[in-house]
Parts: structure tokens; C-alpha cells; sequence
């Protein structure tokens, strides 16, 4: 009995020690590793020729990076706003009772089951100026009908915002929608009562007191930010030109394609850096309501 | 337990025994069609003569470098690896990763028969560290033959009997230049226009030497003009077209010419069209006449094995056997490296092709081969900046251009 006791009591240890060990090499090193060659002017091969912060300055003149930073920031920002008013529209007409409420639902999230690339294909498609709803609202006789940002180097990056906030509204609405439901039941007794309209007692009243639930949603929608790379090289592969290059595509691109590790490795660099920028003013709130 | 190791074992001796005392292992990435068909020509024949090859296919050229990358550095280096004489390349024999040819060289005398461009590229200081396969070029024009004979023109000479060709056919309802929406198609129409201005000489010393005073020569701002004035001549659906979609629009009659590299001539074969009948071809016309070549090479990284060794030897032998140079042009829709081999197999485009590369003076380096590190990569960034945005003077364009390449 002793025996099986002290076993039991040295599992958990060895657990967290193997686990951490196991994200201290191969999460931690790797980012260290990274900013290792971030510091050289490897190209194809590692080199340890270090060079300081030669390859952050050849980033900072480089037009195409700059691009794809002001694109994420743009992109990041309509697209979170735009997925969060979008997906709490939707979840609170599902809350109103509405019939049919669970095919609305599956109806609504199921975009976020079908992948990234094909996503990104399928609104290509349907925003093609030659094939897509231009060309079908011009068969149906407006002629003059354009809608071609697909095309347009400065507003290409709204039709990736189009598609993303497509595919995650679902996403909002779902976890808006278990807030929602989870508000007590007296609360709406006391709005009935005041008689205060409906839009008000959602934007004063019910959406207020779900601050974490709209938290959750941010940070998961800014991951899809800074990852941002299937749903771009599907549908642009950032052109028309640069236009739509992202941060996680140019590295991609420079670590792979243009064999330049040490420049890639900067990009990379910066990147953990913006998220951990983007991410500070949630971490802050987080740690100051527990204090 | 026992019989676990007893299967390995046994494994490990049966995998012994099959191993001939020659043995490649190929990182490559020949995948599509004809490719493929070429690249078994070569693995045929050398199988034929008693070696041991063993695949190892990646999706694309990116992958072949990367994965044959964290091979040689991991210490399992494949025994051949299919690339360009590119900046990877000179990466991997400055590391000092990549077996020098030259006593296979000096042996079959290969000083003599290669294309002088071709032997250059594969040189790395003095040392031969690649086999070429064939070689492509970037400056190609197809043309659909239907719309020229309706419009009444014949293959233009010069860059102006080019435009006219165009206006000709634009006047005709037909999109003139079929062009892609992927920046590395939009360079090339580019740096056609460059070669095309410039000749072979200027070409080297821009894009080799890099000498700044030939970057300053107002024939940069020209090629930029006629770059430009290529757009008048595209269709609405060319941003983001993918380049095998853009040569369907001649293969189908909706677009007179595009300005792209010989493997074109895949599209068309796949078509079931033939050279000269239903489709034409012509290089870029210019002054003096210019070919820029890419050329599809196997590297072999020093591997330390006698018996991988043994295999690379053999590997050599057949790649740069004159008939089997001739059958992966003729499969793959390349020209042949060696200048001594029988061209009467060739198609018409192929022979062009042939016969320029066997010109002295006219072959170049493409791009892609020429300019080292990723440079080539910030020509394209560069190249369809200026495509994508109409408000970008021709002046502005060559100081970008001369930003990129001047050291």
C-alpha cells in the first residue's frame, strides 16, 4: 500500500518535469535557436558568422516587410471587429428564441470546419472579377456592375477580411451565445420590469458583465491573426503585387524559398515580439483584476 | 524479444545483400508528367547498368532544397540532390557540402563538349560541382498560329514589329499579351525587355558583374516603358492567374502571345497541340540575339560512402551519356547541355533553342541563376510592385531596380 502510495505521489512530479523539459527544448530552444541565426547572415546553411542586428535593420528598409506589417494591423483589426459584431448579432437573434435554433447554429459554425485553403479558394472563386458575382450580376443584366477588389492592390486585403470574418463569426457567436445563456435569469426579470428596450439591455446590461467572454474571443481571433498564411497564399498569395503579404507568409517565404534563414529568422523574431505586444494589454487586465 | 531482434537482423541483411556496390539515393522534383517521364529515362538507364536507385520525390523545388538541406546537415545526405545553379548552390560548394566533378571532368572531357555558359555555371571556384540535364529558357514568346494567320502577321523580329503584332491583334477582339497575376511571371516580361535592349553584353553586366555605371544607362527607364505598355495589352482576369491557366488562354484561341519560359511547351503538348501547327514559338526578337538559360542540374553532396560514391560515378556517367541528354530534352521539352549531340529528334522549338545555345555570345544566365543569394527574390518584389501600381514612373522603376542590384 505504501508502495503504490509513493508511486502515485512521484507521477505527477515526473509528468510535469517530462513536460516541461520536453517545451523547454523543443519550444523554448527553438525560439532561442531562432533568435540565434536572427543574429548571423546565414543564407542556405546555418552559419555562426554573427553580425549583430544587421538583419533587424535590412528588415526595417525592406518595403515588402513593412507591408505586411501595416496588412496584419489592418487586417487584424477589422477583421476582429467585424467577427465580434457580427457573431454577437447572430448569437443574440439565436438567443431570442428564434425557430429552428439549432440548424441556425450548425449552419453558422460549420464554416469553421472546412479548411483554411478551402475557404480561401472558394471566395477567390466567388470575388474573380471574370468568374464570380461581378460576372454573374452583369449576366443578370446590370452591366455595368463592378465588385473586383480581388484585383485591386488597395482593397484586395478587405477581401480577405470578408472571408475571415465568413469563417469565424460562427466561432464568436457559439461562445457569445454560452455567455449568454448562462446570465442569470432574474437579471432579465429586473430589464423586463424597468422596461428598458432590448438593444440597450444587451449593449448596457448583459454584454458589460461578459468581459471575459468577449476576452476569450479577442485572443482567439488574434492567434488567427498572427498565424495568418493558409487563407492568404489560397486566396492572393499576397498580390495583387505585395499587397497582401503578411508577416507569417514572408517568413515562410524567406526561411523556404529565398534561403535566407538569418532574415527569416528576424521576421520570426519580430513576429513573437508583436504578439506578445498584442497580447500585453490582455495579459494586464487579467493579472490586475486578480490582485 | 527475441525475435524481434532476429527480424531485424535479418532485415538488415536482406537490405545488405540488395544493395549493390552502387548505390543514389535522388532528392528531386520532377512530379508532373513529363518531368517524370524524364526523370525515368535517367533512372531507367541507369538501373540498366547494375545500380541501386532510390527515390526520394519532394512537391516542389523549395522542398527538394530544404529537405536535401536538413539531410546534408543531419549527416544523412542524399548522394544526388535536383536543383539550379543557383545561390543554393553556391551556398552548399562554399560550405564545402558538394563533391568536385573534375576528375570525372577531365576524364570524359566534358571542358570540350558542354556549352561554355553551361560549364561556367556549374564551376564553382574552379571546381565542377554539378551536372547539367538540360537547359531551359525564360525569354520565349508562344503564340497561338489560328489568330496570327486571321490578323494577318507573321513572328515579329523586332520589339516594335512586336507591339505592332499586338495592336494587330487587340484590334482583332482578341487579349494580345496573356499574362499571370504571379510575380515571378511579371519579371520575366521584364527582364525580357532588358535582355531584348541590352543584348547578352549589357545583360552580363548588369545582372553578373553588377557594375554600377551600366545600372545608371537610361535603357533601364526604356525597358521599364515597355513593361508598362504591356498591361494595355491584358485582360481584366489577370491578377492572381496562375501561369498554366494564363497559356490555356493562347492554347485556346483567347489570347494571341505570352511571354514565358519553354516549359510552356508541356501545356500545348498536353493539349494534343504540335509545334509549328496549332502553336508557335519565337525568342524574344532583339538586336543582337540573347537566350537566357536556366539549366536543371544534380548536385552530389559529399556523402563519405564508397558505395554512394560508386552510385554518384555511375549517375554521372549516364546523365551526361549524349543519347540519354537527348531523350530528356526530347521528354522534358528542354535543350540538350552538350553541344556534340544529334539535334534531328528536337522539335522546332526545341532545335531554336538548341541552336542558340550553341551560338557563342548569345546564351546568358537567367535571373534565376545569374544573381546570387536572394536577390533574384527582391527583383520579383520589386518587379511586381511596379506592375501592380500604374503610378509608379519607368524612372522610379530603374532606381528601384539599380536599389536591388547594385551592391
Amino acid at each position: 500500500m505504501t508502495h503504490w502510495f509513493k508511486r502515485q505521489m512521484f507521477r505527477p512530479v515526473f509528468t510535469v518535469v517530462a513536460f516541461f523539459a520536453v517545451i523547454a527544448i523543443f519550444f523554448y530552444g527553438s525560439i532561442g535557436w531562432t533568435f540565434i541565426m536572427s543574429l548571423t547572415k546565414s543564407t542556405l546553411i546555418p552559419r555562426y558568422d554573427f553580425v549583430g542586428f544587421d538583419q533587424y535593420v535590412e528588415l526595417m528598409d525592406n518595403k515588402r516587410w513593412i507591408v505586411s506589417c501595416i496588412n496584419m494591423v489592418v487586417f487584424g483589426l477589422l477583421f476582429i471587429i467585424g467577427s465580434l459584431i457580427l457573431g454577437s448579432i447572430l448569437a443574440i437573434l439565436l438567443d431570442r428564441g428564434i425557430a429552428g435554433e439549432g440548424a441556425f447554429r450548425t449552419i453558422f459554425l460549420y464554416p469553421l470546419a472546412i479548411s483554411l485553403i478551402v475557404t480561401g479558394l472558394g471566395w477567390r472563386w466567388l470575388l474573380d472579377p471574370s468568374i464570380g458575382i461581378q460576372a454573374m450580376v452583369r449576366d443578370m443584366g446590370w452591366d455595368n456592375f463592378v465588385f473586383d477588389w480581388l484585383t485591386q492592390p488597395d482593397r484586395a486585403i478587405y477581401t480577405l477580411v470578408i472571408a475571415s470574418i465568413w469563417r469565424s463569426a460562427g466561432l464568436v457567436m457559439i461562445i457569445v451565445l454560452a455567455g449568454l445563456r448562462s446570465v442569470d435569469g432574474d437579471l432579465w426579470k429586473a430589464i423586463r420590469m424597468e422596461n428598458v428596450p432590448v438593444w440597450r439591455a444587451y449593449v448596457q446590461v448583459i454584454f458589460p458583465g461578459m468581459r471575459p467572454v468577449f476576452a476569450s474571443c479577442i485572443v482567439l481571433l488574434m492567434s488567427e491573426v498572427i498565424r495568418g498564411y493558409d487563407l492568404i497564399v489560397a486566396m492572393t498569395n499576397g498580390g495583387p503585387g505585395i499587397s497582401t503579404e503578411m508577416p507569417a507568409k514572408f517568413a515562410v517565404d524567406f526561411f523556404f524559398a529565398r534561403m535566407n534563414l538569418s532574415l527569416a529568422s528576424a521576421a520570426s523574431i519580430l513576429m513573437l515580439l508583436l504578439s506578445l505586444l498584442m497580447l500585453a494589454p490582455y495579459l494586464y487586465s487579467e493579472f490586475r483584476r486578480r490582485d | 524479444m527475441n525475435t524481434c531482434k532476429l527480424l531485424l537482423t535479418s532485415a538488415m541483411a536482406l537490405i545488405a545483400t540488395q544493395a549493390s556496390a552502387q548505390t543514389v539515393d535522388v532528392q528531386q522534383y520532377w512530379t508532373s508528367a513529363s518531368e517524370s517521364k524524364a526523370m525515368n529515362v535517367i533512372a531507367d538507364a541507369y538501373k540498366a547498368q547494375g545500380g541501386t536507385w532510390i527515390d526520394s520525390p519532394s512537391a516542389d523545388y523549395d522542398s527538394t532544397i530544404a529537405a536535401a538541406t536538413s539531410r546534408i546537415v543531419g549527416g544523412e545526405a542524399p548522394s544526388a540532390v535536383l536543383m539550379t545553379p543557383n545561390g543554393a548552390m553556391l551556398d552548399l560548394a562554399d560550405a564545402g557540402l558538394l563533391r568536385s566533378l573534375n576528375e570525372l571532368r577531365d576524364a570524359e572531357g566534358w571542358t570540350e563538349t558542354l556549352a561554355p555558359l553551361i560549364l561556367d555555371r556549374v564551376t564553382v571556384d574552379g571546381d565542377m560541382v554539378a551536372l547539367p540535364l538540360g537547359v531551359h529558357a525564360d525569354n520565349w514568346i508562344w503564340y497561338n498560329t489560328a489568330i496570327f494567320e486571321e490578323v494577318g502577321i507573321e513572328e515579329p523580329t523586332s520589339i516594335d514589329e512586336l507591339f505592332a503584332a499586338a495592336d494587330a491583334i487587340k484590334a482583332a477582339g482578341y487579349t494580345a499579351f496573356a499574362v499571370g497575376g504571379e510575380p515571378w511571371q511579371e519579371v520575366y516580361i521584364l527582364t525580357d525587355m532588358i535582355l531584348s535592349l541590352g543584348g547578352p553584353d549589357y545583360w552580363n553586366k548588369i545582372m553578373v558583374e553588377r557594375s554600377d555605371e551600366a545600372l545608371q544607362d537610361p535603357l533601364l527607364v526604356e525597358a521599364f516603358e515597355l513593361f508598362r505598355k504591356v498591361a494595355d495589352y491584358t485582360d481584366a482576369g489577370s491578377p492572381g492567374r496562375s501561369w498554366n491557366a494564363t497559356t490555356n488562354m493562347v492554347i485556346t484561341g483567347e489570347a494571341g502571345m505570352q511571354f514565358m519560359g519553354d516549359w510552356a511547351k508541356g501545356e500545348f503538348l498536353a493539349a494534343g497541340q504540335t509545334p509549328g501547327e496549332e502553336f508557335g514559338c519565337f525568342i524574344m526578337p532583339s538586336e543582337t540575339p540573347a537566350y537566357a538559360a536556366v539549366t536543371d542540374v544534380f548536385v552530389f553532396p559529399e556523402t563519405g560512402e564508397d558505395e554512394q560514391v560508386a552510385g554518384q560515378d555511375l549517375l554521372a556517367l549516364t546523365v551526361m551519356d549524349p543519347e540519354i541528354e537527348v531523350k530528356v530534352a526530347a521528354v522534358k521539352g528542354s535543350v540538350p547541355a552538350r553541344t556534340d549531340v544529334d539535334l534531328s529528334g528536337l522539335d522546332m522549338c526545341a532545335a531554336k533553342g538548341a541552336q542558340a545555345l550553341g551560338t557563342p555570345g548569345v546564351a546568358v544566365a537567367s535571373t534565376y541563376d545569374a544573381l546570387p543569394g536572394d536577390l533574384n527574390g527582391q527583383l520579383i518584389d520589386m518587379a511586381t510592385q511596379f506592375w501592380t501600381d500604374p503610378d509608379m514612373t519607368a524612372e522610379e522603376g530603374a532606381a528601384a531596380l539599380r536599389d536591388v542590384l547594385a551592391d
